[in-house]
């Protein structure tokens, strides 16, 4: 930790973090900056506070890029992302080192109570002498872990990385003396950890990845939602505020959908298709977009080619997406006819059974606005494989409450066999999110819905609205069961309202045929049927204290109408010009303050010994060379003369020239008097006759 | 007599005595002959007073005092003291022992800080200041102070300024048992010093001192004492670095153990040579780097290597 790397080092390795993270131009400034030390005269005397202010100042750099990241949506889990960025955020306390006469920096400087210590010392007048470190290796140590967090690039990375790793390792085996074998079993062995290294952290990192987006954590996905169904104890509901909405005219919609499933199994909801139709190989629906005026552009979810342009929007919905989630489903009322807003990179796609699924938005925090209708135009009609399948497990249990209930008797009307449901659940079930009942197990998840209709007749949202979706596909009625919001919370203050966690909530979504004057059958359309009994929403209490809860939800409204003010495209530019402002000033007083505290090199000529240039050169200095073949190298602190006796070893009839000589050179070179041509004439000579004897002296035997 | 001459009669007179230590009985003399004054550290009987008594023996006329530096010493016991008279009723002052050409100050770090920096005057201005007078000190006036490296109990190192004040600091060391058997020998009959004869006069030694100053030194030269005096000031591990007087000294010593070598102008190698004995006991090592084996000498050498030498 004292010695200095050798120089363009750490430029290398910024040039290597920016070409592989993608900051390409960043690296080379940085890189510039960082070796512009040796092309440059310019010095500091900084002093111990400079040091302990740059590193304040890097501690703030850290700061102010963990808050842009959160502002950004970077969420915690997700922190050690940025440490992409630690090269620049240690670059000033790189470059005080650099630019530092001492070159070197206190190592309390990098520790509040050792600094404190250090001022205590000082008042009580003891002496101090803080350990001086050069962080120089530290600092491309930072460099190569923080390209490591940002590559992707596996060859060019383990490449790059062994060729920094084999030059830090070779300049300081160098200076003490290199063997090339001690060189290569540490290159080897360095590699060879390496290599191992990145093989691991990449399957890590794939393991993580995957499991992420297969779906193990309980995110709604558009494709499948896992339940608490059979899951033992209470579940807990978040009070955070997922999504906001704002309705400007019309109905309020009592729920809002955020993704439709039509497949159960196992306490899993999924999504399914018939692949026989248009959408083949993927279930969705692109839009058919519609631009209103410049800045606005309106999307519609139709098969048909005639649509008409909606009317003004009458709801406007903000919330942040689930940044693991690539494709997130967005909660939507119910007939919803167009989707409008989205931003410039953003795009919507739909499935079949209507769940709308947002991709590519700038940001996590969105804003959208949407236009209701007199119908759906997102949802295909009931397929049967799928909107009347029960599992095996559940079958019975489903049969004896149908038979129990008589829905399968026939000229039953699907509104007359939901209100039967309805009653039957609001009679003889109760609402509860704490399971803990001995009939229930791990094991029994895959009937978990029978015991529920038999057994407990207690459970939450998820029990109901799946029992429900079962009992009327055994009653022939295609259901399907749908997530999203329940919406009772209203915030008079700003006037919209509000969607929290505790308002999740799982219905069921019912095909309900429509019938003409002769009582024949001629089309259907879903509408929302949500049997859990209405006790439930009192239930869901806030647990947390009301001052914490309004702080909470005043700080996140504020960070996302931030973010959504600063992502439209006048306020982009207000935000750009702020920010270059600002950083400009703090450049500028910061140049100012370094220019007008610069000094010489401490250096002086003294420490940089080089031969005057109007000083003799004489003929001994010639053979310096070809003495150096027989005895070995000159230090540069050994003078010519006493070096030179080292030859009288290998041929000790050379001494006597060789004093001489020796003599002859120290007048000519040090005595200010000078020397007389023919002691020059006389030193020529000898050099030549000893310059002949050397050569034919043979080279000593190494051992 | 040349003042070579006188050199080499000196050296040769004092060889006579100090057997096997040829490299410091020139240097001692050479601090002599520069106006330093000599600080040697030393095991007890490897020969510090015999060299301090032949040297003043090898000169005549110049008279010699020695002062064994104990606790109870005090600083009148060096410089002297003014009684009075009660016949005449006045006071007449009695100069001490640092009224010499050749004063031996034997262990001096035994004596008390007060006592030993009443030295400090007279080493550094060749003065002495008693009871509000001021007294020249005329003459050669040498100090050669002698301490033991081993035995540190009941003793005051010397503070920073009063190592400051000696340009050389070096130790005789133990001879060579060849040496020591002639030593041995030569002794069997009396003690050399007995028998030993001035040869050398206090005004061969004026007119020494006189030629010391025409030793030629480059700027050169000049330009790399001062070198490696800098670079002392830049180590960390120094909390005290060598002073200008530090520069002075090796200069002043480099031109005349150049004299003593026969040459009339400084080399690099005179300078080397030198350097370690004038510079290292005026550093301060911190305490840390001192408990980790780093003394003075090594950083000296390590600075000799380090710093490119004029070739």
């Amino acid at each position: 930790m004292t010695t200095a790397p050798p120089r363009l080092l750490a430029g290398a390795a910024l040039l290597f973090w920016g070409g592989l993270t993608g900051h390409a131009l960043v690296g080379l400034v940085a890189a510039i900056l960082v070796e512009a030390r040796s092309w440059l005269g310019l010095r500091w005397n900084f002093k111990r506070e400079s040091y302990i202010k740059a590193w304040q100042f890097a501690i703030l750099c850290g700061g102010c890029v963990v808050i842009l990241a959160w502002v950004n949506g970077v969420k915690v889990g997700k922190i050690h992302t940025l440490f992409v960025w630690a090269p620049l955020i240690l670059l000033p306390v790189e470059l005080a080192q650099r630019y530092g006469n001492a070159r070197k920096i206190p190592l309390n400087t990098f520790s509040f109570f050792a600094r404190k210590k250090m001022a205590r010392d000082i008042h009580h007048g003891r002496s101090i002498s803080p350990r001086m470190i050069n962080t120089g290796y530290a600092y491309i140590a930072v460099v190569i872990l923080a390209t490591a967090m940002a590559s992707r690039d596996e060859l060019h990375h383990f490449t790059g990385l062994s060729l920094i790793v084999g030059a830090c390792l070779f300049f300081p085996m160098q200076k003490n003396g290199l063997r090339p074998w001690a060189w290569g079993s540490t290159m080897l062995l360095v590699l060879t950890l390496s290599f191992f290294g990145q093989w691991g952290m990449l399957k890590l990192y794939y393991y993580f990845t995957e499991t992420q987006t297969g779906g193990s954590s309980r995110r709604t996905s558009a494709n499948e939602s896992r339940t608490s169904i059979g899951r033992l104890g209470r579940i807990k509901l978040s009070p955070r505020i997922f999504w906001r909405m704002q309705v400007s005219e019309g109905n309020v919609p009592g729920l809002l959908r955020t993704a439709t499933y039509n497949q159960y199994s196992r306490a899993r909801w999924s999504h399914d298709y018939a692949p026989s139709t248009a959408r083949d190989d993927y279930d969705y629906l692109d839009p058919t977009n519609i631009s209103v005026s410049q800045d606005r552009t309106i999307y519609t979810f139709s098969p048909e080619d005639n649509i008409q342009l909606p009317e003004t929007d009458n709801i406007r919905i903000i919330g942040e997406l689930d940044a693991g989630v690539i494709e997130n489903p967005i909660p939507l009322p119910h007939f919803a006819f167009a989707i409008g807003d989205l931003g410039d990179e953003a795009g919507i796609e739909c499935n079949s059974l209507g769940t709308v699924r947002m991709h590519n938005a700038e940001y996590n925090v969105v804003e959208y606005s949407v236009w209701t209708g007199e119908s759906s135009t997102t949802e295909d009609p009931p397929a049967h494989q799928f909107d009347l399948g029960i599992p095996a497990q559940e079958l019975q249990a489903i049969r004896r409450i149908c038979t129990q209930l008589n829905l399968t008797r026939e000229n039953l009307s699907t509104r007359a066999k939901i209100e039967i449901l309805r009653d039957f659940f609001k009679t003889e079930f109760t609402y509860t999110t704490h399971l803990n009942t001995p009939n229930f197990d791990r094991g029994k998840r895959q009937s978990a819905v029978g015991i529920f209709l038999e057994t407990t007749r207690a459970g939450h949202c998820e029990y109901f609205a799946t029992a429900t979706a079962l009992l009327l596909r055994e009653a022939g009625v295609p259901a399907r069961y749908c997530v999203g919001f329940s919406v009772n919370e209203h915030d008079g203050s700003r006037d919209e309202w509000v969607l929290r966690g505790r308002h999740a909530h799982a219905w069921c979504r019912v095909w309900i045929k429509g019938h003409n004057k002769n009582n024949n059958v001629i089309a259907g359309h879903w509408e929302d049927v949500d049997l859990t009994p209405a006790s439930w929403q009192s239930l869901e209490q806030d647990i947390s204290s009301a001052w914490q809860r309004k702080l909470t939800d005043a700080w996140q409204r504020l960070r996302e109408d931030f973010l959504i003010w600063r992502t439209r495209d006048t306020n982009k530019t207000k935000v750009i010009v702020a920010i270059t402002i600002i950083i400009t000033l703090l450049t500028l007083w910061i140049t100012w303050r370094l220019w007008h505290s610069r000094q010489r090199p401490t250096q002086s000529k003294h420490n940089r010994y080089r031969r005057p240039k109007d000083s003799p050169s004489t003929a001994l200095h010639k053979i310096e060379p070809l003495v150096a073949k027989k005895i070995g190298p000159r230090a540069g602190g050994t003078p010519l003369c006493q070096w030179l006796t080292g030859i009288i070893q290998l041929d000790p009839s050379l001494k006597e020239p060789l004093m001489t000589a020796s003599r002859l050179h120290s007048i000519i070179r040090f005595d200010p008097k000078g020397a007389t041509p023919e002691q020059h004439q006389q030193l020529a000579s000898i050099t030549a006759a000893l310059r002949s004897a050397i050569k034919s002296t043979p080279a000593p035997n190494k051992p | 007599m040349t003042p070579q001459e006188t050199a080499h009669l000196l050296e040769q007179s004092v060889s006579n005595i100090i057997r096997g230590q040829k490299k410091t009985i020139r240097n001692v003399l050479s601090c002599m002959i520069s106006g330093g004054h000599v600080l040697l550290e030393d095991n007890p009987g490897t020969g510090k007073t015999t060299l301090a008594k032949a040297i003043a023996g090898s000169i005549s006329n110049s008279q010699f005092s020695r002062i064994q530096f104990t606790p109870d010493l005090l600083p009148s016991d060096i410089l002297g003291v003014s009684i009075l008279n009660q016949k005449t009723s006045e006071f007449h002052f009695h100069p001490g022992p640092v009224f010499a050409d050749i004063l031996l100050a034997d262990e001096i770090n035994r004596a008390s800080p007060r006592t030993q920096s009443a030295l400090l005057e007279s080493m550094a201005e060749g003065q002495a200041t008693i009871e509000g007078s001021c007294h020249s000190l005329d003459g050669l006036f040498f100090v050669i102070a002698t301490q033991n490296p081993v035995e540190f109990r009941g003793t005051y190192p010397l503070p920073e300024a009063q190592m400051d004040r000696f340009a050389m600091q070096c130790s005789l060391g133990y001879v060579s048992p060849e040496e020591e058997s002639r030593i041995l020998a030569e002794q069997n009959n009396g003690h050399p010093l007995d028998h030993l004869q001035p040869v050398v006069s206090l005004e061969n030694i004026t007119s020494l001192q006189d030629a010391v100053s025409h030793i030629r030194i480059s700027d050169e030269l000049r330009d790399y004492i001062v070198a490696l005096s800098n670079a002392t000031r830049s180590i960390e591990e120094v909390q005290l670095a060598a002073s200008p007087r530090a520069s002075l000294a090796l200069m002043k010593l480099s031109q005349t153990l150049s004299l003593f070598e026969g040459r009339d102008f400084v080399t690099p190698e005179t300078i080397q040579e030198l350097a370690p004995d004038v510079i290292a006991h005026r550093l301060v090592i911190a305490p840390e780097a001192k408990f980790n084996g780093l003394t003075g000498r090594s950083i000296v050498e390590a600075i000799l290597e380090k710093t490119p030498a004029p070739v």
